[in-house]
């Protein structure tokens, strides 16, 4: 029948922007909340996720490598940030073995992330142990918006190449993603940091039925990389070779907007293959090969190689399920159980043939309550339990006030743990002998560590100003950070008689070892404040300022006692400053300046200087036939090289050209 | 005693008045011959009205119970007479029994929905017919089908363009750049789109899709230059599929969506104006009131639904931080707006 009928108008329809899709308004959040969308990714001229944390008040990031890069907030870090939570699609990317995020180790493709989420303060009532100062939330882009294919290829200076593939497309009630991507790039110029990545990641999305929909996503990454200092018998020049993959599956039932629940599965995997065998004695005491057992060196072993590298491999495993009700109008509850099971193993970290684990089950219950128009209240907690340790609970508290149209305050007060990684756990490192002997342990717990603490509180103000496209986000508040994990030189550590002799003939350049333990604390008070500005259409500014004052210590060796200022870890400023402005023609500029001050960073990690840095990014898009094409020039660092996290990083000017198609 | 209204009704109606006498007795006896004479009055009579659908469920069953519900109130509302009606039903699907009742030449036809309309444009009838619950663009396309001396009116289900303008003026003031996008049967509309936005302020930026597959890429230009999105229905561009990728484009631009149903709203469209099905019988039985009125003619032709609601995402709302007015208040300004 010509040319519709009305079932058009009387059809019904599934519900498409579900309260799981739908972002809270600022106004309306229980904790602080940056949101970068899809539109400030691209105009950040951002490589990566860890490039866009940069413009969230407060985050610090350090590349350690050319293929390493931690991104902590309030500073107090080493090269794996270990007190944040990162997911992606509701999916902890944490690895519970070093802990922090191997963010050059996911299949992630920037180009199909929607938006980032960042939860500025502890939030464990939500995301567990590990959402210990901050969450990242990365959601990607339903597969429904990106049908066709789409290919960018980039080339960068100092050397690089990637190339991305994606095609989507739906098949029935069926609708996929399927992306790929290569990279080849030499790094930091300062460093032996060559590294190539290939990598999958597939997204489906299944519409059973109106209600009820299966999400299932799985991913693949391989990449060789090389890592090292000159010099470092520990750590020389090598190459490494790292896998990881992920499979995910989540079935959600969503009665309307407001009600449904959803049971959730996933399984990282990842290895670090890192084990190498060209040190010998003598390179360890530096003297020629072939001199050991010398009368000049009469030591009760041969100039063998020894067995060294810091390979890893660990494994998550999660389920949890979740429901979202809404007894009454002005009551909402999301409340839900779940349990998770790590586990890693490493020859050099844990020892031969020793696998660590770790399981968890958790509760978990977060109410909204809208006492009225202008009052908003949200109370929730994490209730844990971990293997060998009583449970746990992290309540929040917050309530939104809004004082007119458009402004509004909010008080919060939580408290969070972060659990140690199964490296700060269990960790056995030792180098050995090539027949399994140790020679040397460096790093061992003994103590079970317990899990850190935070309290935090937290004021905050969103001001809205309609007319002029502004909005502001003002955060004050106060971290009293306990029991702080850190890792402890004890010089009088024995541990196995063999080692006594060791100890005797290398005397301090083998005795003692470092073990975590909980010895530290820490007070944290400061301000952020950021705001979008929109003065006209096609112009936009980001602000971004932050500044901290910290106090706290911890220890850093005993035998004797001496204890480590950690005031310097977390830096006074930082900022940043976002102007994009789009000409007719689709021809798009921005400019964004970021600024550290100077940080403390620990583990590989130097005391650093503040720096600041000028990135500069043009891009045109334009129409081929049917298609959608786009050249996108961006140069990082526009003004003088700076290091970042470690001495030997010189972070020098870089530059990409991108040229993408959408077809 | 209720006065007479209206020229209408028969002289035969008058009454001969108290306080009359000889004069009284005469007329009195030409008063009861004229009754012997006089016709009866139509709105004594049985009439039947027969009402095709092709589905006897839902949202037809509910547009037919109300139009018999409504019908006598409509009636004393224009202050005719009712005649008394054989209210009868037919299914498409029983041709048979559709062919006996539509020979049996009832007073009157309602069809509801395209099916129902399609069948009468294919077998011509005789009596008057009054199609409803059907898209005007539809309708359109089947009326030059009709034949000349058929008595006709239609009632659309969708929504005048200069009421879903001034409901966008009303409850997002300050958005005046519509996108709309179109597809092959609803391009045909962009001449009447562009003049209802013009004459309420809007600018209209229009994309047309022909090949579905080109949906997320042509939305995605319209959102650039759009912050409100108009839905037009056409069955290429709105459809269980494609409103995933439409809602969720729209909202990851944070440009709300002005939706063509209630179901569309509760999938994530901001806002909407729809007529339920209670509100189009009511409409449908004050115009058969009309019909009988106006003695078996339709004197308005092809109207737009009088009675409408709006329905609203407060999820969304919250969500895209837009404070919408409360429904009674817009329904007034459009009532208001309309005459």
């Amino acid at each position: 029948m010509e040319p519709y009928s009305e079932d058009i108008f009387l059809a019904d329809l599934p519900v498409v922007l579900s309260a799981s899709r739908l972002s809270q308004p600022l106004p309306e959040a229980p904790a602080a909340i940056t949101v970068i969308d899809r539109r400030t990714i691209d105009l950040s001229g951002a490589r990566n996720i860890p490039d866009l944390l940069r413009l969230v008040p407060g985050f610090q990031v350090g590349r350690s490598t050319g293929s390493r890069v931690t991104a902590t907030y309030h500073g107090r870090s080493d090269q794996y940030a270990r007190n944040m939570q990162v997911l992606i699609d509701g999916r902890s990317v944490y690895d519970p073995g070093s802990g922090g995020v191997p963010w050059f180790e996911l299949p992630l493709v920037i180009d199909d992330v929607q938006r980032v989420e960042v939860i500025r303060g502890p939030n464990s009532a939500t995301f567990g142990a590990n959402a210990f100062v901050a969450t990242v939330n990365i959601i990607t882009r339903d597969p429904s918006e990106q049908t066709g294919g789409y290919a960018r290829v980039s080339a960068g200076d100092p050397h690089e190449i990637e190339g991305v593939f994606r095609q989507a497309g739906s098949e029935g009630n069926l609708d996929y993603r399927v992306s790929l991507r290569y990279d080849a790039n030499t790094g930091l110029a300062t460093r032996h940091d060559d590294a190539t990545t290939r990598s999958i990641d597939v997204r489906t999305d299944y519409r059973l039925s109106p209600d009820n929909a299966i999400q299932a996503k799985f991913g693949y990454l391989n990449a060789g990389r090389q890592d090292g200092f000159p010099d470092d018998i520990l750590q020389p020049e090598r190459n490494l070779h790292d896998r990881y993959h992920y499979e995910q599956i989540r079935f959600s039932h969503t009665r309307d907007a407001d009600r449904g629940w959803q049971l959730q599965f996933y399984h990282n995997a990842f290895d670090i293959e890192d084990d190498f065998d060209f040190i010998r004695f003598s390179d360890i005491l530096q003297i020629p090969p072939g001199r050991v057992g010398d009368p000049d060196w009469p030591l009760p072993w041969d100039d063998q190689y020894l067995k060294l590298g810091l390979g890893i491999r660990s494994h998550r495993y999660d389920l949890e399920f979740q429901q979202t009700l809404k007894p009454f109008d002005a009551w909402r509850i999301v409340w839900g159980v779940g349990g998770r099971y790590d586990t890693a193993a490493s020859e050099a970290l844990f020892g031969l043939d020793t696998e660590v684990n770790r399981h968890q089950f958790r509760a978990f219950v977060n109410t909204e309550w809208r006492l009225n128009d202008d009052l908003l209240v949200n109370a929730g907690a994490m209730l844990e339990k971990y293997e060998g340790i009583s449970p746990r609970i992290s309540p929040r508290i917050a309530a939104n006030y809004r004082l007119s149209p458009h402004h509004s305050i909010r008080i919060s007060a939580s408290k969070a743990i972060r659990m140690p990684s199964l490296v700060e756990e269990f960790s056995n490192y030792r180098t050995r002998f090539q027949d399994g002997t140790t020679f040397d342990v460096l790093y061992r717990t003994s103590d079970i560590p317990a899990p850190e603490k935070i309290l935090s509180y937290e004021l905050g103000y969103i001001g809205e100003f309609p007319e002029n496209g502004l909005t502001l986000d003002v955060k004050l508040y106060r971290d009293e950070l306990r029991n702080t994990l850190n890792t402890t030189f004890d010089p009088d550590a024995v541990f196995e008689p063999d080692l006594v002799a060791t100890n005797a003939i290398f005397g301090a350049a083998t005795r003692g070892a470092f073990s975590t333990g909980n010895s530290g604390h820490a007070d944290i008070r400061g301000w952020e404040a950021a705001a979008t500005w929109r003065p006209l259409d096609n112009l936009q500014i980001r602000l971004s300022i932050a500044r901290a004052w910290a106090i706290g210590q911890d220890r850093k060796a005993i035998h004797p006692t001496v204890y480590r200022q950690l005031n310097d870890q977390v830096p006074h400023t930082g900022g940043s400053l976002l102007i994009a402005y789009e000409f007719p023609g689709r021809l798009e500029t921005s400019l964004v300046y970021h600024k550290v001050g100077s940080i403390n960073w620990s583990g590989e990690g130097n005391d650093m200087p503040g720096y600041h840095r000028t990135d500069l990014r043009i891009s045109k898009a334009f129409g081929i036939g049917d298609s959608d094409a786009r050249v996108t020039l961006t140069i990082q660092n526009l003004e003088n090289d700076y290091r970042e996290f470690q001495r030997e990083n010189l972070i020098e000017r870089m530059g990409f050209l991108d040229f993408s198609l959408r077809f | 005693m209720r006065e007479p209204a209206v020229q209408t009704i028969s002289p035969c109606t008058r009454r001969p008045q108290r306080g009359d006498s000889h004069p009284r007795r005469l007329l009195q006896w030409a008063f009861w011959l004229v009754v012997f004479l006089c016709p009866p009055l139509p709105a004594q009579a049985m009439v039947k009205v027969l009402v095709i659908s092709n589905n006897w469920t839902g949202v037809y069953q509910g547009v037919e119970n109300a139009i018999r519900k409504q019908f006598v109130p409509a009636c004393a509302a224009l202050e005719s007479g009712c005649p008394d009606v054989e209210w009868r039903k037919a299914n498409l699907d029983n041709e048979e029994n559709l062919r006996i009742q539509i020979a049996e030449h009832p007073g009157l036809i309602v069809t509801l929905g395209g099916m129902a309309a399609h069948w009468v444009v294919e077998h011509p009838v005789a009596s008057p017919v009054l199609f409803t619950l059907i898209p005007h663009q539809t309708f359109e396309a089947m009326a030059s089908s009709l034949p000349g001396g058929l008595e006709y009116s239609a009632l659309f289900i969708d929504q005048p363009f200069d009421r879903q303008f001034k409901l966008i003026k009303y409850a997002l003031p300050k958005r005046k750049k519509v996108g709309v996008l179109l597809g092959p049967t609803s391009s045909k509309l962009k001449p009447s789109l562009l003049e209802a936005a013009s004459r309420n302020g809007f600018t209209l930026n229009i994309a047309v899709l022909r090949d579905k597959a080109r949906l997320g890429r042509s939305l995605q230009r319209l959102l650039d230059v759009s912050n409100v999105l108009l839905s037009v229905p056409d069955p290429l561009v709105y459809n269980r599929r494609s409103i995933f990728s439409i809602l969720l484009t729209t909202y990851h631009s944070r440009v709300p969506v002005v939706g063509f149903s209630k179901a569309y709203v509760k999938a994530g469209a901001l806002i909407a104006l729809y007529s339920s099905p209670e509100q189009i019988g009511k409409h449908t039985a004050e115009l058969i009131a009309t019909f009988y009125r106006d003695a078996h003619t339709f004197s308005s032709k092809n109207v737009y639904p009088r009675y409408f609601s709006v329905a609203m995402n407060a999820n969304v709302a919250r969500s895209l931080e837009i404070r919408l007015p409360e429904e009674d208040e817009l329904i007034d300004l459009l009532q208001g707006a309309d005459r």
